[in-house]
């Protein structure tokens, strides 16, 4: 259950070591997969705190990274606002909402509460396409270029982006790595495994839970209000709706929950599967990819639920001795 | 310390607890007896806040309690084991203790070293790190009482912890509520083992059909003709 | 006054077939404590079926409906017995993640093999209506109405006067004491999940006439079952009829006076507030834990 403080983990600091060298060796087309590949890992981090650690399966995250991504734009576009700073705007409206939605749908237990985020991440996607005036509709926003600077977050080569989306995957992952190894991760555990039973222990079960979905809701923020500077094109489709949470849980999920690496073990798996399917079956896009990742899920929810980094953990550790 | 006034839960038509008066002073051991639907776990339900009451009032120390939150009346220190267990299955036995101490300490550190002490005061040293769903039904109860005493709560209420449980297994429950006894942590223990329940017992409260019908010395409990005529027709392990 | 009398009637002649689509959902939850996210992607199946029915041979959907029921009936019990079965003893969440997994592969799958068109039946009736007091009454979507209440009877026919029926219920009561009376669970999940997809099925046949089926067209009627389910208090098949009508009435209403984009936001919000004020359903009693 316990590991060291993470920054004395030597195992992180390596890879942090490794990945700052990347960019030599991996460039252009490559480099962005691997960026794209960080970006969905942030995102599936997030989705990790309330679904893995909490047990609270959400499948609205969506509209967390919807908000992050409006949050950069909408800022820029219509009140001139630094794309730096719209990422943190985007980060409290996240948080605000997370906050108040909480009070609804948290006391909802298991499928009913999966149901209302599902619904909560439909209904916003509505309403990025209806308010045009605001959020420029079906059609989308495009960021135009500014310069070259750190405030607006536009880069004429893609290794600054690397670097960003690099210094948010760490936040991430020492956020979730912090969170499993704490007195509150223990509550999250207590929660996850049975609720009243943890109320008996003196759990408050709302404000914990709300705790959980408010952090989820900032990291997947982040995500996408990455994915708004590094694309520059977002529209409620592309940042926003169920398809997009689905994508989410599932990289979380074939990775492994409630690990370290698995999120972004996941991604690594399905963002180049995606796009080998994007590129080879590009004209019926959205439709096979998500054939794809249904079967993929179905096939892992049924002989390989616990994700590819548990599997792992299983096959080649000393099996703990357990005695009744 | 606990005092329980005219406590009245009804479930629709069904008055579950009637009118129930209880006081529980500090350190004491008293055992919850009755016929199986008198009411017991009801009660403690009512107690611990998982029922609201539909009349009567509880209070701890002075401080109303009545119809609280659950988490409320927990970190106030009262607590409780499940007729139908509830431990964390995915977590470890120092986990699930650990679970016990969570809202009262924060550092994760702290809590280890608590839970570890409380594992060696329920002999479950050997099953340490192993997840509680590998546990028998048996040792989960135990484990249960083991979360459940972790912050050495002024209450700790024992919901059939016994149940199924081996000679041996029933003497060494005894012996650590006799243990716990000691510092002050008064207990209410619901049973059906009779020779466990009287043995261990200062005080006996005897409830049927939602009424407490007789309370005394388990002597005094025994010979009681309402007990015995509430107890006519029920098995009782002698 | 006519107008609202109008939206009245119009809700809860659809609220009549989302009824049945919940009550669908109750049963394979009352007697599995599965949460079926495939539901409206059943719907949606059924429709196909019923287009291409009627387009190769020409059946009226009415008069498939029958063709339809059977052939998803044994697709529920297809289903269950290869992919449901093998998780019913684990946490909810994976019932969540496996059906999850059911209806996208359903969904994309007509997206994939029947494209992302709108397809629609033309019946000849399409646009007949009666007129009693002021208010029109749509002859399609009266019958639907119908099928809807007939199938409600029937159901309650089966569930109160069968012993296969009564043993379901005891099995959604309480698993365990069934099992020891001598009822086979595997067989009442089974037939619960079938039954369930069934009415599913019937409920997609049922739109047909006066509506379109697209790859999608399964999400809203499944969101809305959910819902009804919720609404109605979780294991109550009245309470999800009730519910259903309920919500029939709640969307016809938002869908006049809100934009019709934004119809959906108005149940979405009547959910949320029920669900703050009364958790446990329109109709649920005090949960015991």
């Amino acid at each position: 259950m316990i590991k060291n403080n993470i920054l004395k983990d030597k195992k992180f600091l390596f890879f942090v070591l490794f990945a700052l060298f990347i960019p030599l060796f991996v460039k252009d087309y490559y480099l962005r997969i691997v960026i794209m590949i960080i970006l969905w890992g942030i995102a599936a981090y997030g989705f990790d705190i309330i679904s893995g650690y909490a047990g609270q399966l959400s499948l609205g995250q969506a509209a967390f990274f919807a908000i992050g991504a409006y949050s950069v734009h909408i800022s820029y576009l219509s009140y001139g606002i630094p794309s730096l700073v719209g990422i943190l705007i985007g980060i409290l409206i996240s948080a605000i909402t997370a906050w108040a939605l909480g009070f609804a749908v948290l006391r909802l237990r298991g499928p009913y509460f999966t149901l209302s985020t599902l619904a909560f991440g439909e209904l916003l996607k509505t309403l990025f396409n209806y308010f045009k005036g605001f959020t420029g509709g079906p059609v989308g926003l495009t960021l135009p270029f500014q310069k070259y600077n750190l405030s607006s977050m536009q880069f004429s080569y893609d290794y600054p982006y690397y670097y960003l989306v690099l210094f948010m995957l760490i936040i991430a992952i020492i956020t979730n790595t912090v969170i499993r190894n704490s007195a509150f991760g223990l509550k999250l555990a207590a929660i996850r495994n049975n609720q009243d039973s943890a109320e008996s222990v003196g759990i408050n079960l709302m404000v914990t839970k709300s705790k959980a979905f408010v952090i989820s809701a900032i990291i997947t923020s982040l995500a996408g209000s990455f994915y708004a500077i590094f694309m520059n094109y977002i529209d409620p489709r592309t940042v926003g709706g169920f398809n997009l949470s689905v994508q989410i849980l599932l990289i979380a999920l074939i990775g492994g929950r409630r690990t370290k690496w698995g999120p972004l073990v996941g991604a690594a798996i399905i963002i180049p599967m995606t796009e080998l399917t994007n590129t080879y079956f590009g004209h019926i896009r959205s439709g096979l990819a998500m054939f794809v990742y249904s079967i993929v899920l179905i096939i892992v929810v049924l002989y390989a639920s616990e994700g590819i980094v548990n599997v792992l953990i299983r096959k080649f550790s000393k099996p703990a001795k357990e005695e009744i | 310390m606990l005092e329980l006034k005219k406590v009245t839960k009804n479930f629709g038509g069904l008055t579950a607890v009637n009118s129930v008066d209880l006081f529980i002073e500090p350190g004491e051991i008293v055992g919850l007896i009755g016929p199986n639907g008198a009411g017991k776990t009801t009660l403690v339900n009512c107690i611990t806040g998982f029922h609201k009451i539909d009349a009567g009032s509880i209070s701890l120390n002075g401080e109303d309690i009545t119809n609280k939150s659950v988490d409320f009346i927990s970190n106030k220190g009262i607590r409780r084991t499940f007729q139908i267990e509830k431990s964390f299955r995915e977590l470890t036995v120092l986990e699930n203790i650990g679970c016990g101490l969570v809202c009262r300490e924060n550092n994760i550190e702290g809590i280890i070293s608590e839970a570890e002490e409380v594992v060696n005061l329920f002999n479950l040293q050997k099953q340490i790190h192993s997840k509680a769903q590998n546990l028998t039904i048996q040792t989960r109860k135990k484990l249960e009482f083991a979360r459940a005493y972790a912050i050495h709560p002024r209450i700790i209420i024992l919901d059939e912890v016994m149940a199924g449980c081996t000679d041996h297994e029933i003497d060494e429950i005894l012996d650590i509520i006799k243990k716990i006894s000691s510092e002050k942590v008064a207990i209410i223990i619901i049973e059906h083992i009779m020779k466990a329940i009287m043995s261990i017992s200062e005080r006996i409260v005897v409830l049927n059909e939602g009424k407490k019908i007789s309370e005394g010395t388990p002597k005094q409990v025994c010979e009681d003709p309402k007990v015995i005529e509430a107890y006519l027709g029920e098995e009782m392990e002698e | 006054m006519s107008e609202f009398m109008q939206l009245i009637v119009n809700g809860l002649l659809l609220g009549g077939i989302y009824a049945v689509i919940a009550a669908g959902l109750t049963i394979i939850f009352g007697v599995m404590n599965v949460v079926n996210f495939a539901q409206g992607d059943f719907l949606m199946m059924a429709m196909y079926f019923t287009f291409f029915l009627n387009k190769f041979s020409g059946l009226d959907p009415y008069l498939s409906i029958v063709i339809v029921a059977i052939a998803f009936l044994f697709l529920g019990v297809l289903v269950e017995k290869t992919l449901i079965t093998k998780v019913i003893n684990e946490e909810h969440e994976k019932h969540i993640l496996l059906t999850l997994g059911i209806a996208l592969l359903l969904r994309s799958g007509a997206a994939v093999f029947f494209g992302p068109d709108y397809r629609g039946i033309t019946v000849p009736y399409r646009f007949k209506s009666y007129e009693i007091a002021n208010v029109f009454i749509s002859y399609p979507r009266l019958l639907s109405f119908l099928v809807a209440v007939f199938l409600m009877i029937v159901l309650w026919l089966f569930l109160t006067k069968t012993e296969f029926g009564r043993a379901m219920r005891a099995s959604a009561e309480n698993r365990d004491s069934a099992e020891l009376m001598g009822i086979n669970s595997e067989r009442m999940f089974v037939a619960a999940f079938a039954i369930g997809t069934m009415f599913a099925a019937i409920g997609g046949v049922a739109l047909m006439p006066f509506y379109y089926v697209f790859p999608e067209v399964g999400v809203y009627p499944g969101t809305l079952a959910f819902i009804v389910v919720v609404l109605g208090g979780l294991e109550s098949v009245p309470g999800a009829v009730v519910g259903a009508l309920f919500v029939g009435i709640i969307e016809s209403l938002s869908g006049e006076y809100l934009d019709l984009a934004l119809s959906q936001f108005g149940v979405f919000i009547i959910f949320i507030l029920v669900l703050l004020f009364k958790p446990q359903g329109l109709l649920g009693g005090e949960k015991i834990s």
